[in-house]
């Protein structure tokens, strides 16, 4: 299984979470939705499908899209993530401050 | 992985003073962690954090109580997460709630002057979870802020 953080960790793809939040979406769906080609967002939705996120239902020729609630719902997993984020902030703003320098100092 | 513990490390491209202070120092903490920050940095000091998430009228708070300082070397802090705001209320909030957990931070002097940076949250049970329906609203806020964040680069 592919990491959620790692799936998670691109703006597409949270974007595209975010769209099948409110409901089962079809691939030509969201690549209505987000202008993408629907290769793309197929690879997109196997990355969110490896990690677990999403689920995928078959009827007939058409593939259905959601979110896997249990997976999100995890606490652990929330904070997870949320430090991951927190701790690439902090890289950032001291790697940044540390380019700046001396202009910083004021 | 300890049930209900989360370790992360980074190596950062900068000493452990200046990442000790961005860790503690106010001013700094609401550059990068959190929207409000206050602290008071020695032992016993206390510690808010004020996180703006999606709607405005959604929002959580931690406090805590440093139990650990050790300059440029190790900050330990209780951490209690509480969801406050207009919006917080009903079993389908999108924020938890965390009774009980500490915070804790630990950085290793590197060659060529960087730091390992190890963050420890434990304590994270399941019976403190309260009602909790995922990442999203967390989620939902890191793209508001980007575009806020976004936003005020352009000007």
């Amino acid at each position: 299984m592919g990491s959620s953080w790692k799936a998670m960790a691109d703006d597409n793809r949270r974007q595209m979470l975010l769209l099948m939040k409110d409901g089962e979406k079809t691939p030509t769906e969201m690549a209505k939705s987000f202008e993408f080609t629907l290769p793309a967002v197929s690879t997109h939705l196997r990355v969110l499908k490896d990690a677990g996120l999403v689920s995928e239902r078959k009827v007939g020729q058409n593939r259905f899209y959601s979110v896997n609630k249990e997976k999100m719902s995890e606490m652990v997993e929330f904070f997870d993530i949320f430090w991951d984020d927190n701790l690439t902030r902090l890289k950032e703003h001291v790697e940044n401050k540390k380019a700046r320098g001396r202009d910083d100092r004021r | 992985m300890t049930e209900g513990e989360i370790r992360k490390a980074v190596v950062v491209d900068a000493p452990p003073e200046v990442v000790f202070k961005a860790l503690t120092d106010e001013k700094e903490l609401v550059r990068w962690m959190t929207q409000e920050a206050r602290m008071d940095p020695r032992l016993g000091g206390e510690c808010e954090f004020k996180y703006h998430w999606a709607k405005e009228d959604l929002r959580s708070v931690a406090t805590g109580k440093i139990l650990e300082l050790i300059p440029n070397k190790r900050l330990s802090y209780t951490y209690v997460l509480t969801r406050s705001g207009s919006g917080t209320s009903g079993a389908n909030s999108l924020f938890p709630d965390v009774t009980n957990s500490v915070v804790t931070w630990i950085l290793d002097a590197l060659p060529d002057g960087k730091t390992r940076v190890t963050m420890v949250h434990s304590g994270i049970t399941k019976e403190a979870y309260g009602a909790f329906d995922g990442a999203w609203g967390y989620w939902t806020g890191q793209l508001a802020r980007l575009g806020r964040v976004t936003a005020g680069r352009s000007k």
